[in-house]
């Protein structure tokens, strides 16, 4: 079995600061530990802002069933990255209501993050930021699905989501001819 | 939850989607294209139950506007002029036009009915009044012509109708908002405004006025008039806001600007379209409040407002230049709409020559993402 990483840098740091830290430690399903910043982690989500405020975070790690190393890792990532990066002020000002733009756009940062994961890590992410409360990382991985399904048949938007047709042949004829309107271009 | 190595070793398309179906309400949320919405109802009945959902739909309504499918008028083939290619709403305008009764087909003489406001699914329809009857105004029918259902709305007693009074040459106006409430079925006045001037103002507030809908203000202008007269329906206040003066003389419309700013669109001379905004409501700045945010050329045709600004679009019309020399054949005259975030201008649709009866931007979603606007 590989040693983990991430463990290794944990013990580290909890020898260091054992009493007053600035990170807190998160166990993955598959029991793997990862630091992330306790601020970032309190800022960008509510259920960690919870469990520090709770005083229910594990020294040794916060056990987070419901999510696999990978998308916790990511998830970490994102709160370093976002920790680091200086909020623009284009993105304070379109959280003021907005008519016409209901949905705050991603910085470019974040699209690039999201960008560079495989099919099934956006999709695992999706479901880690909906279970950690991070209601911006919900918006930016949310948004990148949408921009996978913009213009594709329903064909393709079944390989989006890898889900099986379960209409009959009737039934998804039918479709066709009553909603032919959105059918303009296959 | 299955992890990622789960969904992995499971390759093949699975029969439910993974994701719950908060997490694809919120995913759909942000198409903007009802297309793609409905491509994705046709995928599996999964996203189907999602997609016509009413609470996902109202979800939906309440971040997108609906799609302006055409014109309400009153012309002799029937009330609904659908948008046609190359506009991009022409299938769905198309669709509406087979799923709903444009043709007032509910009425027993539906030629007698005339459109007099469309807005947000719903149109207003009035036939003139019984001469024996002293009600102040006509037969009043809200319909929804996608869901057809109608609801008859009682006369206005005469005792609730506006007035104006004169002294030594002035005129006195008192205008009144009165409210219908479908429940009680029942007028109330909610709020009334003085205003002093003269036969041209009457004017500027009733026919030859032009009445637009804006960050939830109806706002009324007239040719030549330096200000409009604004209706505020949050509050049900009335106010008066003067206009930038380049739009003295000259034909504008009112729109929705960006950032829930109030727009003016002031038509120069047929050669340029002048893209004003102001903050909404007022900040009491008068003229120094309104900014010229962009300057649209124009060209080939001559331009004309046709009707006032409603649904988040400025109507032009176009007719070709040189039409009065032509003998014989006139061109249809073409509708256009103005888009203020892309200041894109997009062909509507064309009607023919003469029927220039008022008429009414028409925008709904077409099924399956509508709802009914009306409760029965």
């Amino acid at each position: 079995m590989e040693v983990d990483k991430g463990k290794g840098e944990a013990e580290e740091t909890r020898k260091v600061a054992e009493a007053d830290r600035d990170t807190v430690t998160l166990k993955s399903s598959d029991g793997k530990l990862f630091e992330v910043s306790k601020e970032a982690a309190a800022r960008l989500s509510t259920v960690l802002a919870g469990m520090i405020a709770g005083g229910s975070i594990d020294d040794n790690g916060t056990d987070l069933k419901q999510i696999g190393s990978e998308a916790l890792e990511n998830v970490v990532d994102y709160c370093n990255k976002h920790a680091n990066s200086i909020p623009s002020a284009a993105l304070i000002s379109s959280s003021i209501s907005f008519n016409t733009a209901p949905f705050k756009e991603p910085e470019e940062w974040e699209r690039k993050f999201v960008d560079r994961l495989s099919h099934d890590a956006l999709f695992d992410l999706v479901e880690a930021a909906n279970f950690l409360g991070m209601e911006r990382l919900l918006d930016v991985t949310c948004h990148k699905i949408s921009e996978m399904m913009k213009g594709k048949s329903p064909d393709q938007i079944r390989e989006v989501f890898n889900i099986k047709n379960d209409y009959t042949k009737e039934e998804l004829e039918e479709i066709r001819q009553e909603l032919a309107w959105a059918f303009y271009d296959d | 939850m299955p992890s990622s190595t789960a969904r992995r070793i499971a390759a093949s398309p699975a029969a439910q989607p993974s994701l719950p179906d908060e997490l694809l309400e919120d995913i759909f949320l942000r198409l903007d294209d009802g297309e793609d919405l409905v491509r994705a109802y046709a995928s599996c009945f999964t996203f189907r139950r999602v997609v016509s959902g009413r609470r996902f739909l109202r979800r939906y309504h309440s971040l997108h506007p609906p799609p302006v499918l055409g014109f309400l008028a009153v012309a002799s083939d029937g009330p609904f002029h659908p948008a046609e290619p190359p506009h991009r709403s022409a299938p769905a305008a198309a669709a509406v036009a087979r799923a709903a009764d444009v043709a007032l087909a509910f009425l027993s003489d539906p030629g007698r009915w005339s459109v007099r406001d469309a807005r947000d699914g719903r149109v207003l329809i009035s036939r003139e009044a019984a001469a024996v009857s002293g009600d102040a105004f006509e037969e009043l029918i809200v319909y929804d012509p996608l869901h057809r259902r109608h609801i008859q709305i009682c006369p206005i007693p005469g005792d609730l109708d506006s007035s104006a009074s004169s002294a030594n040459g002035i005129i006195f106006y008192e205008i009144r908002t009165l409210v219908f409430n479908s429940v009680t079925r029942k007028w109330r006045a909610v709020t009334s405004f003085a205003i002093i001037g003269t036969t041209a103002t009457f004017r500027w507030l009733s026919c030859q006025g032009r009445r637009h809908y804006s960050c939830s203000c109806f706002c009324w202008t007239g040719y030549g008039r330096k200000e409009m007269l604004v209706l505020d329906t949050r509050e049900m206040k009335f106010s008066v806001a003067d206009l930038p003066r380049e739009s003295y003389n000259q034909m504008h419309s009112v729109v929705d600007a960006e950032e829930g700013r109030l727009g003016l669109l002031i038509l120069v001379g047929s050669r340029k379209l002048l893209i004003y905004s102001k903050t909404w409501p007022d900040n009491g700045d008068g003229l120094k409040d309104w900014q010229c945010d962009n300057v649209i050329p124009l060209f080939d045709r001559n331009w004309f407002f046709s009707s006032g600004g409603a649904e988040g679009y400025a109507v032009l019309k176009a007719v070709a230049l040189y039409q009065n020399q032509i003998v014989g054949k006139k061109s249809d005259t073409q509708y256009f709409i103005v888009e203020i975030k892309t200041l894109m201008i997009k062909r509507l649709c064309s009607m023919k020559p003469g029927t220039d009866a008022p008429h009414y931007l028409y925008a709904s979603f077409p099924p399956p993402l509508s709802l009914p606007s009306l409760r029965n």
